[in-house]
C-alpha cells in the first residue's frame, strides 16, 4: 500500500545507529581519539559530564563522551542511565571541603586571605586570542610544554588544608548563624523531590543541574529579575578524600579523591525582625572543574533562601520554577521527544478546531 | 434572636511577639508595631457581634487593623488567637476549628467578599460571566444553561447589560468592576457579605450609586453585612452600628448615631470633627 | 582501564530496590485510584519524554511467563514501538512478544487503548508526559496539591465554561480531564477522548506513569471515570462524519467503529484509516 508512509521498523533504527556510527568514525586513516585525551585535552568538557551525569567516574564520563562525538546531554545521559543499573552499596559519611587538595583557591573578598590566594589553572586574566600554533601542534612540541612546566614548578609542598575564609566572617559575628541540621541529607536519586523540598535536596539539584540552565537562571538573579548581590567570599578547585566505612569494622577510610568545584557567597544581609543585622550565605558546589556552575549554584541557593523566607519575588527564588528546569537530562528529554509521531493527538485537535471552526458566525464573538 | 456572627478576641500579629507588645502597641501607644522585638500587631483582640440582616461598619485610617479584621473572616489571613461563630441555618459554627476544606465551603456558599481592589476579587483572565460561573461550579452546579441563566441575572440585578457578560473584566470601568464583584459575590444566595473599602477611587457620583445598590439589595434580601471604609460618608449611609479601630485596636463601638452624635473616644472625636 | 561488566545489565534493566520501590509506589496508586503518587523516577536509557515513566511500571512488572505488547499511537511497528520492544527483548529475555491485545498480560501504550478493549487479569500501561490536569489552571505544585486534597476542580470547569462561551465547544481535544471515582481529577494521557470512556468501569487495570514529572498513578479495574462536563454539554469523543453526516469508514479494513488517522495518499486524496494497527491488519485478513 502506498499510503503507509512514515512507518520505520527495526531496520530503519538499525541504519540510523549505522549512519550516527559512520559520523564519529568517517575520518579514515585518523587513529581513534583515546579516553585519556578526551579526560586530560578535553577537561572542560570532561568536567561538565562528571557534574551533569551524577556519577563520578571519570573515565566511564570520557567514554560517554567518545561514545556521542562530545554531546554533553547525551554523554550524561548514558551516566545517567548507567546509574539507574547500579544498587546502592554504602552511604559515605559526610565530608567536609577543608581537606580538599587544593589546584586553586581565591576569594574577591579580601586582599590578603589565610594561607593566600591562589591563582591556579584559569583563563581569567588571559586575553581570549586564538593560538594559531595549536592547529598543527606536533606530539614533540606538546610533550615540551608539560616538561617545562612541571620542570618549574617549586618543590615545596602545599599545606594539607587551607583554612575557610567563612571561619573568619563567622568569628567576627557578621554571618547568619548556622542552622545545624541532624536531619540526613535529601536523596534526589532514591526519593522523589516533592515541594516543599528541603535545602539540601535543592543543593543535589542544582548540583547535577545543567550548567547552562543553571547559569541562565542565576543571571536573571544577576542582572535585574532579583536582588542578591553576591561576592565571592571564597572559590576552591581541588580533590576532596573520600571516605567510605570499610566493609567488616564500619570506620571510614579513604578510598579515593574526587575532583570539586566549590564556592560560597555572601550577599547583603536581609533584614529579619528581632534579629542582628548579618550576611547570608550561598553554598554551590560540583563534580568536576566548573566554575560557572559552582558560582551560579551558590547565588540561587541564596535566592532560594530568601524566597523561603518571604516568598519568591522572582523566578530565581521560586523553588518549582529553578529546581523543576535546571535538569538537562529531564529538559533535553522531553524537547526530543517531540521528533516522535503525534497523529493521535493531532487527529483529536484537528477535530476539535473543525468543530469550534464550523460554529456560527455569532458564536465567535 | 443568636448573631449570625459572634467575633471574640481575634489577634492578628507579624512576628515572634515578646511580653512587651501588649503594653507598647495600641491606640495609647499610637503605634501598632512593638518598639522592642519588631512584632505587627495588626489586630489585637477585636470582639463584635453581627446581628442577622444589620449593616456593621468598621471605620479606621490605614493600618488600623480593619482591611486584616475582614480578612481573617473570609479566611484569607489566618488569626493567631480568637474566635468567631457564624450561624449557619440555626447551627452555631466554630470558624477557626474547621480544616482548610470545610472553610473553603463556608467561604464559598455562605460568604461573599467585595475587595477594593478588583484584581484581588476577579479572575481578569476570564469573562465577567466567567467570575460568576467560578463560584456557582465550586458550588457543585454543573448545569451550563443554567450558570449561563444565573449570571445574566445577577449581572442585570447589579446593573450590567447581560450582553456583556462574555467580556473580560478588563473592558469594565472601575464602578462597573465593583458591580461585577458584588454580583459574583451574590451567586451562591451567601446571607454574610464583607465589603472592603468597595467605593474607595471611584468617582463621587459612581461612588453614591455603588451604595444605593448595596443599600438595595441588603434591603431586598436580608442580608448581613460588614463593610471597612475609611470614609465617615461611607459609614453614615449605610451602617446601623459602626466599630472604630485605631492601631489594631477597637476604641468605641455602638449605634452609628450615637457615634457620630456623641463620640466618646478622643480618636473618634477627632475623626468626626475632622470629616465636618 | 574500563572493564566491560560480565553481563553489562540485568534483568529488567533497573536495580532490585528500584523495582520494589516501583511496584510499592504502583500498589499505592491502585488503592487511592486517581491519586498521583509521587516516586523517585530512574533515568532510563530512552529519552525523557519517551516513555520513560511507562517503561519503569513494565520493567518492575514484567517477568517470566508474560506476554507483551506495546503500542506507539495506535500502532505496534512504529519506530518508537519497535525500539521500545527491541530494548524489553534485551532486558527481560524470557518474556513473550504479541501483537495482539487479547493475548498480552501487559501492555505498555503511547496515546491509544487498544480497539479490542481490554479484558480482566490485563494490565494497561499509559506513557504520560504532563499527570497533573491542574497545570493548566494553576502553576504552583503546592497550591495543586491542596486542590487535588480538597476535590477543587472549579477552575478546571471554569476553562470549560469559557471555552464554551469562547468557541461554542469544548476545545480541550485530548488529555481529557477525567474524574475517577468522584474525587481526583486525572489527566488520562494524550488518548483521544474516543479513548476515555474506555477507562470507565473497565475489566482491566490502568497504569500511568510519568517518568520526568515523577508520577504514577492508576484507574483499577470497576472504577468510575467520568469525563468532566456539564449536565446539558454531555462529553463528545470524535466524529468521523463525512459532508453527508455519515460515519466514514477505514480506507482499509472498512470498520465504522475505530478512531481514525487522516492522511494522503500518494495521489495527494484526504483518506482516513485506523490508528490501531493490528486491529485493523486483522479486520483485512479476515475480509480476504
Amino acid at each position: 500500500m502506498g499510503y503507509v508512509a512514515i512507518r520505520g521498523g527495526e531496520q530503519a533504527i538499525d541504519e540510523a545507529a549505522r549512519a550516527l556510527e559512520y559520523l564519529r568514525v568517517r575520518e579514515n586513516g585518523k587513529p581513534p581519539v583515546s579516553v585519556d585525551a578526551i579526560t586530560t585535552q578535553f577537561h572542560a568538557l570532561h568536567g561538565r559530564v562528571l557534574s551533569e551525569g551524577s556519577l563520578y567516574d571519570p573515565e566511564l564520563a570520557a567514554l560517554a563522551l567518545k561514545q556521542t562525538g562530545g554531546d554533553t546531554l547525551e554523554a550524561s545521559f548514558l551516566l545517567r542511565a548507567y546509574r539507574s543499573t547500579r544498587p546502592r552499596l554504602a552511604d559515605s559519611p559526610v565530608h567536609s571541603t577543608r581537606g580538599m587538595r587544593l589546584i586553586r583557591r581565591i576569594s574577591a573578598a579580601f586582599k590578603d586571605i589565610p594561607g593566600g590566594q591562589m591563582l591556579g589553572p584559569t583563563p581569567d586574566y588571559l586575553h581570549r586570542l586564538l593560538r594559531f600554533e595549536l592547529a598543527d601542534e606536533t606530539p614533540e612540541a606538546f610533550r615540551a610544554a608539560a616538561r617545562s612546566w612541571l620542570k618549574g614548578a617549586p618543590a615545596e609542598r602545599l599545606p594539607e588544608s587551607f583554612p575557610k575564609v567563612l571561619d573568619y566572617l563567622r568569628a567576627e559575628g557578621l554571618l547568619e548563624p548556622a542552622v545545624e541540621t541532624v536531619q540526613e541529607p535529601f536523596d534526589i536519586t532514591r526519593r522523589p523531590l516533592v515541594f516543599p523540598a528541603p535545602r539540601s535536596a535543592a543543593l543535589a539539584t542544582l548540583s547535577r543541574g545543567e550548567t547552562g540552565s543553571v547559569l541562565a537562571i542565576a543571571y536573571s538573579s544577576m542582572r535585574g529579575y532579583g536582588d542578591v548581590h553576591p561576592t565571592v567570599a571564597e572559590l576552591r578547585v581541588g580533590y576532596v578524600p573520600v571516605r567510605m566505612p570499610h566493609a567488616i569494622t564500619g570506620e571510614p577510610v579513604e578510598v579515593g579523591e574526587v575532583l570539586m568545584t566549590e564556592c560560597e557567597v555572601v550577599a547583603m544581609f536581609d533584614k529579619v525582625e528581632g534579629q542582628k543585622p548579618a550576611f547570608g550565605i550561598g553554598y554551590g558546589a560540583c563534580f568536576g572543574h566548573n566554575e560557572v556552575k559552582a558560582i551560579s549554584m551558590a547565588i540561587l541557593d541564596r535566592a532560594l533562601q530568601l524566597g523561603a523566607r518571604r516568598g519568591p519575588r522572582v523566578p530565581a527564588e521560586d523553588p518549582e520554577f529553578v529546581l523543576l528546569h535546571v535538569d538537562g537530562v529531564d529538559a533535553m528529554g522531553f524537547c526530543q521527544h517531540y521528533k516522535m509521531p503525534h497523529y493521535v493527538t493531532f487527529q483529536s485537535d484537528l477535530d476539535r478546531l473543525r468543530a469550534a471552526q464550523a460554529q456560527p458566525a455569532e458564536v465567535i464573538s | 434572636m443568636k448573631p449570625i456572627l459572634d467575633v471574640r478576641n481575634l489577634r492578628k500579629t507579624f512576628g515572634d511577639g515578646c511580653e512587651q507588645c501588649g503594653r507598647l502597641t495600641g491606640a495609647a501607644a499610637a503605634t501598632n508595631r512593638c518598639p522592642a522585638c519588631g512584632t505587627i500587631v495588626a489586630v489585637r483582640g477585636a470582639s463584635f457581634t453581627l446581628r442577622h440582616g444589620e449593616i456593621l461598619g468598621v471605620m479606621g485610617e490605614s493600618g488600623s487593623g480593619k482591611s486584616s479584621l475582614v480578612r481573617m473572616l473570609y479566611f484569607d489571613e489566618a488569626p493567631v488567637s480568637g474566635s468567631a461563630v457564624f450561624d449557619d441555618k440555626g447551627t452555631p459554627v466554630e470558624m477557626f476549628a474547621l480544616n482548610a476544606a470545610q472553610q473553603r465551603r463556608l467561604r464559598n456558599t455562605r460568604f461573599g467578599m467585595v475587595y477594593q481592589n478588583a484584581h484581588m476579587g476577579l479572575n481578569f483572565g476570564i469573562s465577567a460571566g466567567g467570575n460568576i460561573a467560578e463560584r456557582l461550579l465550586l458550588n457543585e452546579q454543573a448545569h451550563y444553561e443554567k450558570i449561563r441563566e444565573r449570571a445574566r441575572y445577577l449581572l442585570e440585578r447589579t446593573g450590567i447589560a447581560a450582553a456583556r457578560m462574555d467580556e473580560s473584566p478588563h473592558r469594565f470601568s472601575g464602578g462597573m468592576q465593583q458591580r461585577v464583584q458584588i454580583a459574583r459575590a451574590l451567586a451562591t444566595d451567601p446571607p454574610l457579605l464583607l465589603l472592603d473599602e468597595v467605593t474607595t477611587g471611584l468617582d463621587v457620583s459612581v461612588q453614591a450609586r455603588i451604595l444605593d445598590l448595596i443599600l438595595e439589595l441588603q434591603e431586598a434580601l436580608g442580608l448581613s453585612m460588614v463593610v471597612v471604609t475609611h470614609d465617615m460618608g461611607v459609614i453614615r449611609q449605610l451602617a446601623t452600628r459602626t466599630l472604630v479601630m485605631k492601631n489594631g485596636e477597637v476604641v468605641e463601638q455602638g449605634l452609628t448615631d450615637q457615634i457620630l452624635e456623641d463620640p466618646q473616644h478622643a480618636y473618634t472625636q477627632q475623626l468626626v470633627s475632622a470629616a465636618l | 582501564m574500563i572493564e566491560a561488566p560480565a553481563r553489562a545489565y540485568q534483568y529488567g534493566f533497573l536495580d532490585e530496590y528500584a523495582k520494589k520501590e516501583i511496584r510499592r509506589q504502583t500498589l499505592k496508586a491502585v488503592a487511592i485510584p486517581g491519586y498521583q503518587v509521587p516516586y523517585a523516577s530512574r533515568e532510563m536509557p530512552l529519552a525523557r519524554g519517551f516513555g520513560t515513566g511507562g517503561l519503569q511500571i513494565t520493567l518492575s512488572l514484567l517477568g517470566p511467563g508474560d506476554t507483551f505488547k506495546v503500542i506507539d499511537q495506535g500502532a505496534d511497528d512504529s519506530v518508537n514501538a519497535v525500539n521500545l520492544r527491541k530494548f524489553i527483548v534485551e532486558a527481560c529475555p524470557d518474556v513473550s512478544l504479541t501483537t495482539r491485545a487479547e493475548d498480552a498480560t501487559i501492555i505498555q501504550t503511547r496515546h491509544r487503548v487498544p480497539e479490542v478493549g481490554m479484558s480482566p487479569g490485563q494490565i494497561l500501561v499509559l506513557q504520560v508526559p504532563y499527570p497533573d490536569p491542574l497545570v493548566v489552571v494553576e502553576p504552583n505544585e503546592a497550591k495543586r496539591k491542596q486542590m487535588h486534597g480538597e476535590g477543587d476542580y472549579a477552575r478546571l470547569l471554569v476553562k470549560l465554561y469559557e471555552d464554551l462561551v469562547n468557541f461554542g465547544e469544548i476545545t480541550i481535544s485530548h488529555r481529557y480531564p477525567t474524574r475517577i471515582h468522584g474525587h481526583y481529577v486525572i489527566d488520562p494521557s494524550p488518548i483521544p477522548r474516543h479513548d476515555v470512556p474506555r477507562l470507565h468501569m473497565a475489566d482491566a487495570l490502568f497504569l500511568f506513569g510519568a517518568g520526568r514529572e515523577k508520577r504514577i498513578y492508576a484507574v483499577p479495574p470497576f472504577t468510575r471515570a467520568e469525563p468532566l462536563a456539564f449536565e446539558d454539554v454531555p462529553f463528545r469523543v470524535e466524529h468521523f462524519f463525512d459532508d453527508t453526516g455519515a460515519r466514514r469508514p477505514c480506507a482499509r479494513c472498512g470498520s465504522r467503529e475505530s478512531f481514525l488517522d487522516e492522511f494522503l495518499d500518494s495521489y495527494g486524496r484526504k483518506q482516513f484509516g485506523c490508528s490501531d494497527s493490528d486491529y485493523c491488519a486483522r479486520r483485512q485478513e479476515s475480509r480476504r
